[in-house]
Protein backbone atom coordinates (compact mmCIF):
# COMPACT_ATOMS: atom_id res chain seq x y z
CA UNK A 1 0.00 0.00 0.00
CA UNK A 2 1.40 3.34 -0.54
CA UNK A 3 1.84 6.11 2.09
CA UNK A 4 -0.69 8.49 1.97
CA UNK A 5 0.64 11.95 1.54
CA UNK A 6 -2.55 14.08 2.37
CA UNK A 7 -4.31 16.81 0.84
CA UNK A 8 -4.12 19.99 2.65
CA UNK A 9 -7.67 21.34 2.29
CA UNK A 10 -7.33 24.84 0.60
CA UNK A 11 -11.26 25.42 -0.46
CA UNK A 12 -14.77 24.07 1.20
CA UNK A 13 -17.27 22.49 -1.22
CA UNK A 14 -19.41 25.22 -1.24
CA UNK A 15 -17.01 28.57 -1.59
CA UNK A 16 -17.68 30.76 -4.45
CA UNK A 17 -16.02 29.26 -7.65
CA UNK A 18 -12.38 31.44 -8.13
CA UNK A 19 -13.20 31.02 -11.76
CA UNK A 20 -15.92 32.64 -11.75
CA UNK A 21 -14.60 35.47 -10.15
CA UNK A 22 -11.71 35.46 -12.39
CA UNK A 23 -13.77 36.25 -15.58
CA UNK A 24 -12.93 39.83 -14.47
CA UNK A 25 -10.34 39.82 -11.82
CA UNK A 26 -7.01 38.40 -12.84
CA UNK A 27 -5.71 38.17 -9.40
CA UNK A 28 -9.13 34.91 -8.84
CA UNK A 29 -7.21 33.29 -11.49
CA UNK A 30 -3.72 33.56 -9.77
CA UNK A 31 -5.74 32.23 -6.13
CA UNK A 32 -7.32 29.15 -8.56
CA UNK A 33 -3.78 28.52 -10.07
CA UNK A 34 -2.34 28.52 -6.34
CA UNK A 35 -5.08 26.78 -4.86
CA UNK A 36 -5.19 23.70 -7.35
CA UNK A 37 -2.00 23.38 -8.57
CA UNK A 38 -0.60 21.32 -6.53
CA UNK A 39 -2.94 18.72 -6.85
CA UNK A 40 -2.90 19.00 -10.16
CA UNK A 41 0.58 18.30 -9.99
CA UNK A 42 0.42 15.36 -8.16
CA UNK A 43 -2.92 14.03 -10.57
CA UNK A 44 -0.15 13.80 -13.37
CA UNK A 45 2.60 13.04 -12.01
CA UNK A 46 1.93 9.83 -10.36
CA UNK A 47 0.36 8.92 -13.60
CA UNK A 48 2.90 9.75 -15.71
CA UNK A 49 5.67 8.68 -12.87
CA UNK A 50 7.81 11.47 -14.40
CA UNK A 51 8.18 14.88 -12.62
CA UNK A 52 9.38 17.09 -16.05
CA UNK A 53 5.91 15.36 -18.07
CA UNK A 54 3.67 16.19 -15.11
CA UNK A 55 5.12 19.85 -15.84
CA UNK A 56 4.10 20.16 -19.03
CA UNK A 57 0.88 18.47 -18.61
CA UNK A 58 0.48 21.23 -16.13
CA UNK A 59 1.01 24.12 -17.98
CA UNK A 60 -1.47 22.79 -21.02
CA UNK A 61 -4.49 21.86 -18.57
CA UNK A 62 -4.01 25.88 -16.68
CA UNK A 63 -3.57 27.40 -19.78
CA UNK A 64 -6.80 25.82 -21.21
CA UNK A 65 -8.71 26.35 -18.00
CA UNK A 66 -7.40 30.13 -18.35
CA UNK A 67 -9.48 30.13 -22.09
CA UNK A 68 -11.95 28.15 -21.48
CA UNK A 69 -13.56 29.49 -18.40
CA UNK A 70 -15.92 31.26 -18.75
CA UNK A 71 -17.69 28.13 -20.33
CA UNK A 72 -17.25 26.98 -16.25
CA UNK A 73 -21.22 26.54 -15.47
CA UNK A 74 -20.93 25.66 -12.12
CA UNK A 75 -21.35 27.56 -8.59
CA UNK A 76 -19.47 26.16 -6.23
CA UNK A 77 -15.77 24.94 -5.40
CA UNK A 78 -16.20 21.53 -5.27
CA UNK A 79 -17.63 21.79 -9.34
CA UNK A 80 -14.76 23.99 -10.20
CA UNK A 81 -12.39 21.25 -9.18
CA UNK A 82 -14.17 18.83 -11.23
CA UNK A 83 -14.32 21.00 -14.11
CA UNK A 84 -10.76 21.22 -13.78
CA UNK A 85 -9.89 17.81 -13.23
CA UNK A 86 -12.17 16.85 -16.47
CA UNK A 87 -9.57 18.66 -18.36
CA UNK A 88 -6.78 17.27 -16.68
CA UNK A 89 -8.07 14.01 -17.32
CA UNK A 90 -8.56 14.80 -20.91
CA UNK A 91 -5.38 15.98 -21.37
CA UNK A 92 -3.72 12.44 -19.69
CA UNK A 93 -5.90 10.65 -22.13
CA UNK A 94 -4.36 12.63 -25.24
CA UNK A 95 -0.64 12.07 -23.36
CA UNK A 96 -1.49 8.47 -23.58
CA UNK A 97 -2.67 8.63 -26.92
CA UNK A 98 -0.28 10.23 -28.63
CA UNK A 99 2.89 10.04 -26.58
CA UNK A 100 3.41 13.78 -26.32
CA UNK A 101 2.25 16.48 -24.38
CA UNK A 102 -0.06 19.02 -25.96
CA UNK A 103 0.73 22.79 -26.25
CA UNK A 104 -1.89 24.05 -28.25
CA UNK A 105 -3.76 26.26 -25.58
CA UNK A 106 0.15 27.50 -24.25
CA UNK A 107 0.53 28.69 -27.95
CA UNK A 108 -2.32 30.49 -27.85
CA UNK A 109 -1.81 32.37 -24.91
CA UNK A 110 2.01 32.78 -25.70
CA UNK A 111 2.99 31.46 -22.77
CA UNK A 112 5.43 28.85 -22.21
CA UNK A 113 4.64 25.71 -19.69
CA UNK A 114 6.42 25.64 -16.13
CA UNK A 115 10.15 25.51 -16.24
CA UNK A 116 11.49 22.63 -15.19
CA UNK A 117 14.29 23.62 -12.77
CA UNK A 118 15.68 20.72 -10.74
CA UNK A 119 13.99 22.73 -7.37
CA UNK A 120 10.88 22.21 -9.15
CA UNK A 121 11.61 18.65 -10.35
CA UNK A 122 12.34 18.02 -6.97
CA UNK A 123 9.58 18.95 -5.92
CA UNK A 124 7.16 17.50 -7.99
CA UNK A 125 8.66 13.91 -6.87
CA UNK A 126 8.43 14.64 -2.88
CA UNK A 127 4.99 15.73 -3.17
CA UNK A 128 3.85 13.18 -5.74
CA UNK A 129 6.22 11.03 -3.27
CA UNK A 130 7.54 9.62 -7.00
CA UNK A 131 10.48 7.35 -5.35
CA UNK A 132 8.17 5.06 -3.05
CA UNK A 133 5.52 5.25 -5.94
CA UNK A 134 8.16 3.54 -8.81
CA UNK A 135 9.56 0.98 -6.19
CA UNK A 136 6.02 -0.24 -5.97
CA UNK A 137 4.96 0.08 -9.84
CA UNK A 138 8.21 -1.91 -10.34
CA UNK A 139 6.98 -5.08 -7.77
CA UNK A 140 3.53 -4.82 -9.62
CA UNK A 141 4.92 -4.85 -13.26
CA UNK A 142 5.52 -8.78 -11.97
CA UNK A 143 1.48 -9.15 -12.07
CA UNK A 144 0.84 -7.85 -15.45
CA UNK A 145 0.67 -9.60 -18.16
CA UNK A 146 4.27 -10.04 -19.99
CA UNK A 147 3.58 -8.06 -23.39
CA UNK A 148 1.81 -5.32 -21.20
CA UNK A 149 4.95 -5.67 -18.68
CA UNK A 150 7.30 -5.17 -20.99
CA UNK A 151 5.69 -2.53 -23.05
CA UNK A 152 5.13 -0.47 -19.60
CA UNK A 153 8.71 -1.12 -18.52
CA UNK A 154 10.69 -0.03 -21.55
CA UNK A 155 8.27 2.93 -22.13
CA UNK A 156 7.55 4.66 -19.14
CA UNK A 157 10.60 3.43 -16.80
CA UNK A 158 13.27 2.95 -19.65
CA UNK A 159 11.95 6.39 -21.79
CA UNK A 160 11.76 4.59 -25.04
CA UNK A 161 10.08 5.90 -28.19
CA UNK A 162 6.72 4.26 -29.45
CA UNK A 163 8.08 3.87 -32.58
CA UNK A 164 11.46 2.37 -31.60
CA UNK A 165 9.46 -0.27 -29.62
CA UNK A 166 7.43 -0.98 -32.18
CA UNK A 167 10.26 -1.48 -34.87
CA UNK A 168 11.55 -4.21 -32.34
CA UNK A 169 8.42 -6.07 -31.05
CA UNK A 170 7.31 -6.24 -35.12
CA UNK A 171 3.62 -4.69 -34.03
CA UNK A 172 2.58 -0.79 -34.97
CA UNK A 173 3.01 1.82 -33.03
CA UNK A 174 -1.11 1.56 -31.94
CA UNK A 175 -0.55 -1.45 -30.28
CA UNK A 176 2.56 -0.24 -27.89
CA UNK A 177 0.08 2.41 -26.81
CA UNK A 178 -2.18 0.37 -26.44
CA UNK A 179 -0.50 -2.08 -24.16
CA UNK A 180 1.24 0.39 -22.34
CA UNK A 181 -2.24 2.17 -21.41
CA UNK A 182 -3.72 -1.12 -20.31
CA UNK A 183 -0.76 -2.15 -18.42
CA UNK A 184 -1.04 1.63 -16.47
CA UNK A 185 -4.65 1.49 -15.83
CA UNK A 186 -4.14 -2.04 -14.48
CA UNK A 187 -0.91 -0.72 -12.26
CA UNK A 188 -3.48 2.03 -11.07
CA UNK A 189 -6.26 -0.81 -10.17
CA UNK A 190 -3.78 -3.44 -8.59
CA UNK A 191 -2.50 -0.42 -6.65
CA UNK A 192 -5.30 0.50 -5.04
CA UNK A 193 -3.69 3.98 -4.56
CA UNK A 194 -6.26 6.33 -2.31
CA UNK A 195 -4.73 9.58 -4.10
CA UNK A 196 -5.23 8.66 -7.68
CA UNK A 197 -8.73 7.18 -6.44
CA UNK A 198 -9.51 10.62 -4.92
CA UNK A 199 -8.75 12.77 -7.99
CA UNK A 200 -10.22 10.42 -10.86
CA UNK B 1 -0.35 25.07 0.88
CA UNK B 2 3.18 24.48 0.35
CA UNK B 3 5.96 27.08 -1.33
CA UNK B 4 5.57 26.65 -4.84
CA UNK B 5 8.81 26.32 -6.58
CA UNK B 6 10.25 28.72 -9.32
CA UNK B 7 9.60 27.34 -11.95
CA UNK B 8 5.83 27.03 -11.15
CA UNK B 9 5.77 30.00 -9.16
CA UNK B 10 6.71 31.89 -12.44
CA UNK B 11 4.35 29.94 -14.52
CA UNK B 12 1.67 31.58 -12.35
CA UNK B 13 2.47 35.22 -12.70
CA UNK B 14 2.66 34.10 -16.25
CA UNK B 15 -0.67 32.96 -16.79
CA UNK B 16 -1.87 35.87 -14.40
CA UNK B 17 -0.76 38.15 -16.81
CA UNK B 18 -2.33 36.22 -19.85
CA UNK B 19 -5.82 36.53 -17.53
CA UNK B 20 -4.90 39.91 -17.38
CA UNK B 21 -4.58 40.59 -21.31
CA UNK B 22 -7.40 38.46 -21.91
CA UNK B 23 -9.71 40.70 -19.22
CA UNK B 24 -8.23 43.99 -21.15
CA UNK B 25 -9.29 42.57 -24.74
CA UNK B 26 -12.66 42.23 -23.41
CA UNK B 27 -13.19 45.42 -22.45
CA UNK B 28 -12.06 47.35 -25.09
CA UNK B 29 -14.63 48.38 -27.73
CA UNK B 30 -14.79 45.93 -30.78
CA UNK B 31 -12.06 45.94 -33.24
CA UNK B 32 -14.02 48.03 -35.56
CA UNK B 33 -15.10 50.87 -33.03
CA UNK B 34 -11.58 51.22 -31.55
CA UNK B 35 -10.15 51.23 -35.94
CA UNK B 36 -13.06 53.95 -36.17
CA UNK B 37 -12.13 56.05 -33.09
CA UNK B 38 -8.78 56.37 -34.33
CA UNK B 39 -9.42 57.09 -37.43
CA UNK B 40 -11.52 60.20 -37.01
CA UNK B 41 -8.55 62.21 -35.58
CA UNK B 42 -6.36 60.82 -38.52
CA UNK B 43 -8.99 62.08 -40.91
CA UNK B 44 -8.80 65.31 -39.09
CA UNK B 45 -5.09 65.50 -39.30
CA UNK B 46 -5.20 64.84 -43.20
CA UNK B 47 -7.50 67.39 -43.99
CA UNK B 48 -5.73 69.63 -41.52
CA UNK B 49 -2.20 68.86 -43.57
CA UNK B 50 -4.65 69.05 -47.33
CA UNK B 51 -5.66 72.22 -46.32
CA UNK B 52 -2.31 73.99 -45.24
CA UNK B 53 -0.68 72.20 -48.08
CA UNK B 54 -2.82 73.61 -50.14
CA UNK B 55 -2.78 70.98 -52.94
CA UNK B 56 -2.76 67.64 -51.04
CA UNK B 57 -4.88 64.93 -52.54
CA UNK B 58 -6.24 62.82 -50.11
CA UNK B 59 -5.90 59.55 -51.91
CA UNK B 60 -8.58 56.75 -50.60
CA UNK B 61 -8.15 54.11 -49.74
CA UNK B 62 -4.29 55.03 -48.70
CA UNK B 63 -5.85 56.30 -45.51
CA UNK B 64 -3.51 56.22 -42.59
CA UNK B 65 -2.25 52.61 -41.18
CA UNK B 66 -2.67 51.98 -37.69
CA UNK B 67 0.18 50.03 -36.09
CA UNK B 68 -1.09 46.77 -34.90
CA UNK B 69 -0.43 46.22 -31.29
CA UNK B 70 1.36 43.35 -31.67
CA UNK B 71 2.96 42.10 -35.39
CA UNK B 72 3.65 38.67 -33.96
CA UNK B 73 4.85 36.86 -37.10
CA UNK B 74 8.13 35.53 -35.63
CA UNK B 75 10.74 34.51 -38.36
CA UNK B 76 9.29 36.98 -40.69
CA UNK B 77 10.62 40.08 -41.51
CA UNK B 78 8.89 42.67 -40.28
CA UNK B 79 6.99 45.54 -42.91
CA UNK B 80 8.22 48.81 -44.08
CA UNK B 81 4.22 49.40 -44.19
CA UNK B 82 3.16 49.41 -40.46
CA UNK B 83 -0.18 48.80 -42.07
CA UNK B 84 0.86 45.30 -42.43
CA UNK B 85 0.01 42.93 -40.22
CA UNK B 86 2.96 40.40 -39.91
CA UNK B 87 1.51 38.16 -37.65
CA UNK B 88 -1.37 37.85 -39.95
CA UNK B 89 1.18 35.76 -42.60
CA UNK B 90 -0.57 32.32 -44.17
CA UNK B 91 1.45 29.95 -46.26
CA UNK B 92 0.45 29.64 -50.07
CA UNK B 93 0.03 26.01 -51.00
CA UNK B 94 2.62 26.71 -53.97
CA UNK B 95 4.69 28.26 -51.63
CA UNK B 96 6.11 31.81 -52.17
CA UNK B 97 5.92 34.76 -50.28
CA UNK B 98 3.10 34.50 -47.50
CA UNK B 99 -0.39 36.04 -47.63
CA UNK B 100 -0.74 39.25 -45.05
CA UNK B 101 -3.27 42.01 -44.20
CA UNK B 102 -2.48 45.30 -44.71
CA UNK B 103 -5.04 47.43 -42.37
CA UNK B 104 -5.82 50.87 -42.29
CA UNK B 105 -8.50 53.70 -41.91
CA UNK B 106 -9.33 55.38 -45.18
CA UNK B 107 -9.82 59.21 -45.26
CA UNK B 108 -13.82 58.75 -44.14
CA UNK B 109 -12.60 56.84 -41.27
CA UNK B 110 -13.53 53.58 -42.00
CA UNK B 111 -11.14 50.50 -41.44
CA UNK B 112 -10.42 49.07 -44.72
CA UNK B 113 -8.89 45.66 -45.31
CA UNK B 114 -6.26 44.50 -48.57
CA UNK B 115 -4.55 41.54 -48.80
CA UNK B 116 -1.22 40.95 -50.51
CA UNK B 117 1.89 39.14 -50.34
CA UNK B 118 4.80 39.81 -48.08
CA UNK B 119 8.81 39.64 -49.27
CA UNK B 120 11.52 41.54 -48.45
CA UNK B 121 9.42 43.49 -46.40
CA UNK B 122 7.31 44.97 -49.14
CA UNK B 123 3.46 44.20 -49.87
CA UNK B 124 2.65 43.20 -52.96
CA UNK B 125 1.13 40.76 -55.44
CA UNK B 126 2.74 38.19 -57.53
CA UNK B 127 1.67 38.72 -60.96
CA UNK B 128 3.16 36.35 -64.20
CA UNK B 129 5.82 35.58 -61.58
CA UNK B 130 7.21 38.56 -60.86
CA UNK B 131 6.78 40.40 -57.38
CA UNK B 132 5.22 43.79 -57.41
CA UNK B 133 4.67 46.57 -54.79
CA UNK B 134 1.36 47.08 -53.73
CA UNK B 135 0.47 50.48 -54.60
CA UNK B 136 -1.44 52.15 -52.03
CA UNK B 137 -4.06 52.91 -54.47
CA UNK B 138 -5.12 49.44 -54.77
CA UNK B 139 -8.53 49.17 -53.84
CA UNK B 140 -9.42 47.95 -50.24
CA UNK B 141 -12.58 46.41 -48.64
CA UNK B 142 -14.07 49.06 -46.15
CA UNK B 143 -16.52 48.64 -43.58
CA UNK B 144 -19.80 51.05 -43.76
CA UNK B 145 -20.38 54.01 -41.09
CA UNK B 146 -22.97 51.59 -39.23
CA UNK B 147 -21.22 48.31 -39.61
CA UNK B 148 -20.25 46.07 -36.59
CA UNK B 149 -18.40 43.38 -36.01
CA UNK B 150 -16.05 41.52 -38.05
CA UNK B 151 -14.81 43.21 -41.56
CA UNK B 152 -14.51 39.76 -43.66
CA UNK B 153 -14.06 39.93 -47.41
CA UNK B 154 -13.50 36.71 -49.80
CA UNK B 155 -10.93 37.70 -53.02
CA UNK B 156 -10.70 34.91 -55.88
CA UNK B 157 -6.89 36.43 -56.75
CA UNK B 158 -6.07 33.62 -59.36
CA UNK B 159 -8.50 30.77 -60.84
CA UNK B 160 -6.38 28.52 -57.99
CA UNK B 161 -6.63 30.89 -54.90
CA UNK B 162 -9.60 32.22 -52.93
CA UNK B 163 -8.51 34.29 -49.91
CA UNK B 164 -10.95 34.72 -47.19
CA UNK B 165 -9.34 37.45 -44.89
CA UNK B 166 -10.28 40.60 -42.90
CA UNK B 167 -10.43 41.96 -38.88
CA UNK B 168 -11.81 39.76 -36.49
CA UNK B 169 -13.72 41.81 -33.76
CA UNK B 170 -11.70 38.74 -31.37
CA UNK B 171 -8.61 36.72 -30.62
CA UNK B 172 -11.00 33.75 -30.92
CA UNK B 173 -10.26 31.61 -33.36
CA UNK B 174 -12.19 32.16 -36.87
CA UNK B 175 -13.38 29.16 -38.87
CA UNK B 176 -13.59 29.27 -42.60
CA UNK B 177 -15.43 26.87 -44.55
CA UNK B 178 -15.61 26.02 -47.52
CA UNK B 179 -17.66 22.67 -49.15
CA UNK B 180 -15.72 20.36 -46.83
CA UNK B 181 -13.07 22.11 -47.08
CA UNK B 182 -12.07 24.09 -43.13
CA UNK B 183 -9.62 26.34 -41.67
CA UNK B 184 -9.37 27.59 -38.41
CA UNK B 185 -7.30 30.82 -38.01
CA UNK B 186 -6.06 32.31 -34.65
CA UNK B 187 -6.20 36.18 -35.55
CA UNK B 188 -3.56 38.44 -34.80
CA UNK B 189 -2.86 41.97 -34.46
CA UNK B 190 -6.15 44.19 -35.01
CA UNK B 191 -7.77 40.75 -35.15
CA UNK B 192 -6.45 40.22 -39.20
CA UNK B 193 -6.28 37.05 -40.16
CA UNK B 194 -6.31 35.41 -43.54
CA UNK B 195 -7.08 31.94 -44.64
CA UNK B 196 -5.53 30.43 -48.42
CA UNK B 197 -7.96 28.23 -50.01
CA UNK B 198 -6.24 26.55 -53.24
CA UNK B 199 -8.21 25.17 -56.11
CA UNK B 200 -12.19 25.91 -55.05
CA UNK B 201 -14.60 26.24 -57.63
CA UNK B 202 -16.09 29.89 -58.62
CA UNK B 203 -19.63 29.14 -57.12
CA UNK B 204 -18.06 27.48 -53.69
CA UNK B 205 -19.89 29.02 -51.19
CA UNK B 206 -17.98 30.00 -47.68
CA UNK B 207 -19.10 30.34 -44.39
CA UNK B 208 -16.68 32.53 -41.89
CA UNK B 209 -17.56 32.02 -37.93
CA UNK B 210 -16.16 34.78 -35.40
CA UNK B 211 -16.75 35.84 -32.22
CA UNK B 212 -18.21 39.19 -31.42
CA UNK B 213 -18.59 39.95 -27.48
CA UNK B 214 -18.46 36.51 -26.73
CA UNK B 215 -21.23 34.93 -29.49
CA UNK B 216 -20.75 32.95 -32.55
CA UNK B 217 -20.86 35.55 -35.82
CA UNK B 218 -22.06 33.86 -38.86
CA UNK B 219 -21.18 34.92 -42.38
CA UNK B 220 -21.88 33.48 -45.65
CA UNK B 221 -20.50 34.21 -48.98
CA UNK B 222 -21.44 32.33 -52.14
Amino acid sequence: MLRVVGWPTRRSANDEPLLIKSFEDPAAFHHFYRAYVERVVVFFARRALDAETALDLVGETFALALERRRQFRGSTAHEEQGWLFAIARNELAHYWKRGAVERAALQRLGCDPPESTSEDLEWVERVADLPLLRTTVCAALDDLPGDQAYAVAARIVDERAYGELASELDVSEQVVRARVSRGLRALGQSLSDPQLKDLT
Amino acid sequence: MSNLPPGLKDFGARLTKAAEGEIRERQRPPTRRRLRSLGLPVTAALLAAAVSAGAVKLVDPAGEPIKPESSGGEGLQSASDPAVVVGSAAEDPGGGPPWVVRAYTNASGLECVQVGRLRDGVFGQVQGGQFRAMPNSAPGTCATATARGPLIAVRRVTSRRTLVFGLAASREPVIVRAGDRRQRVVPTGLGAFVAVFANLSPNQKIEVRSTVAGRTDIQRFS
